[in-house]
C-alpha cells in the first residue's frame, strides 16, 4: 500500500544524490555534471568556475551558485517594453505638438533615460542577488538599496532543517520555488527565494545535514 | 516688477529652471548608481563586471546629455 503521507525529509532522503561522491576537479569532470554552467546569466550552477565573493576563504570552494529564476525578470522587462513606446504615444496623441520647440526632444530624452535606469536597476537587483552553497557555509548576498548590502552566512554544520516549496502555476511549469533553511547560527532562517530546481538545492543541503549527523 | 514677471520670468523659464534642478539631482543619482555598481562588483565577481560597469558609465553619460539638453534646448 502506498504511503498516504510522506514527510518532506523522507522525500529528500529518497532522492538520488545531486552531488557526485567525489568532488570534480577537472573541467571534464565538472562538464559531465548536469547543472554545471559557464553561462554568466545562469541561475543554477554546480561547481561554477571563475566565481568569487568578497568573504570567501582561500580554502573554501563554491559548490552551488543560485540566483532567482530568470522568469522573475519578466515583470520589469515587460514594463520596460511598454515604457519604450511612451514618447511615440505622446506624439500620436498630439501632446508634443502643444509644446514649444525643443521640449519634445527633452521629454523624449528624459523619458528614455528613466526607462534605461528602470531596466538597469531591474537587471542589477536580479543579477547581484545571489546565494552560494560552499564547502563550509551557505551565503546569502543581498543588496538592500543603492548603497547598502547585507551578507548573511551560516556554517553548513549548523543547518538543522531544510524544506522547500515549489507551488504555484509558474513555479510548477518552470521548476522554481523557495528553499527554507533553519540553522543554529546567528541568522536562524534562510530563504532562498524563487530559485531554480528547489528540490535539488534542498537535497544538497539535506545531504550536508545527514553527513554532519 | 510686473514687466519682469510678464516677460522675463514667464512659465517656460520656470519649467526650464525646474528641469535643470531635476536633471541636476538626477546626475547625483547617476553617480550613486556608479558607486552601487562598484560595491556590487567588488562584493561579487561573477564574470560580467566590466559590462555592468560600462553600463553604469553609459547611464551617467546619458544623464549628462539630458542635463545639457535641458540647458541648451529648452
Amino acid at each position: 500500500m502506498p504511503d498516504v503521507f510522506v514527510s518532506p525529509d523522507e522525500q529528500l532522503r529518497d532522492m538520488p544524490p545531486v552531488l557526485p561522491e567525489k568532488e570534480p576537479v577537472t573541467e571534464v569532470q565538472k562538464s559531465a555534471l548536469p547543472g554545471h554552467s559557464h553561462n554568466v546569466f545562469s541561475s543554477f550552477s554546480l561547481y561554477p568556475d571563475d566565481l568569487d565573493f568578497e568573504t570567501k576563504e582561500d580554502n573554501e570552494k563554491i559548490i552551488l551558485m543560485l540566483r532567482h529564476h530568470p522568469i522573475v525578470n519578466v515583470k520589469w522587462i515587460a514594463i520596460t517594453i511598454v515604457l519604450l513606446f511612451g514618447p511615440t504615444l505622446l506624439n500620436i496623441f498630439g501632446i508634443f505638438g502643444m509644446l514649444p520647440l525643443g521640449y519634445s526632444l527633452f521629454i523624449t530624452l528624459a523619458w528614455y533615460l528613466l526607462t534605461f535606469a528602470y531596466a538597469f536597476e531591474g537587471f542589477l537587483s536580479w543579477y547581484f542577488d545571489v546565494y552560494f552553497i560552499t564547502t563550509m557555509r551557505i551565503v546569502d548576498i543581498n543588496f538592500l538599496n543603492l548603497i547598502n548590502k547585507k551578507v548573511s552566512d551560516a556554517e553548513v554544520t549548523k543547518i538543522q532543517d531544510v524544506s522547500y516549496t515549489s507551488g504555484g502555476f509558474l513555479g510548477a511549469i518552470f521548476n522554481f520555488g523557495n528553499v527554507f533553511i533553519q540553522t543554529a547560527a546567528d541568522v536562524q532562517e534562510f530563504k532562498f527565494g524563487n530559485v531554480s530546481n528547489p528540490e535539488k538545492v534542498a537535497k544538497i543541503l539535506d545531504d550536508f545535514m545527514v553527513k554532519e549527523k | 516688477m510686473a514687466d519682469l514677471f510678464t516677460n522675463g520670468l514667464n512659465v517656460w523659464f520656470l519649467v526650464k529652471a525646474l528641469a535643470l534642478v531635476l536633471t541636476g539631482m538626477y546626475l547625483v543619482f547617476a553617480f550613486v548608481v556608479i558607486r552601487q555598481v562598484k560595491l556590487m562588483t567588488e562584493t561579487l565577481r561573477v564574470g560580467f563586471e566590466r559590462e555592468v560597469r560600462s553600463l553604469s558609465y553609459l547611464h551617467l553619460a546619458f544623464a549628462v546629455l539630458v542635463f545639457l539638453a535641458a540647458l541648451v534646448v529648452l
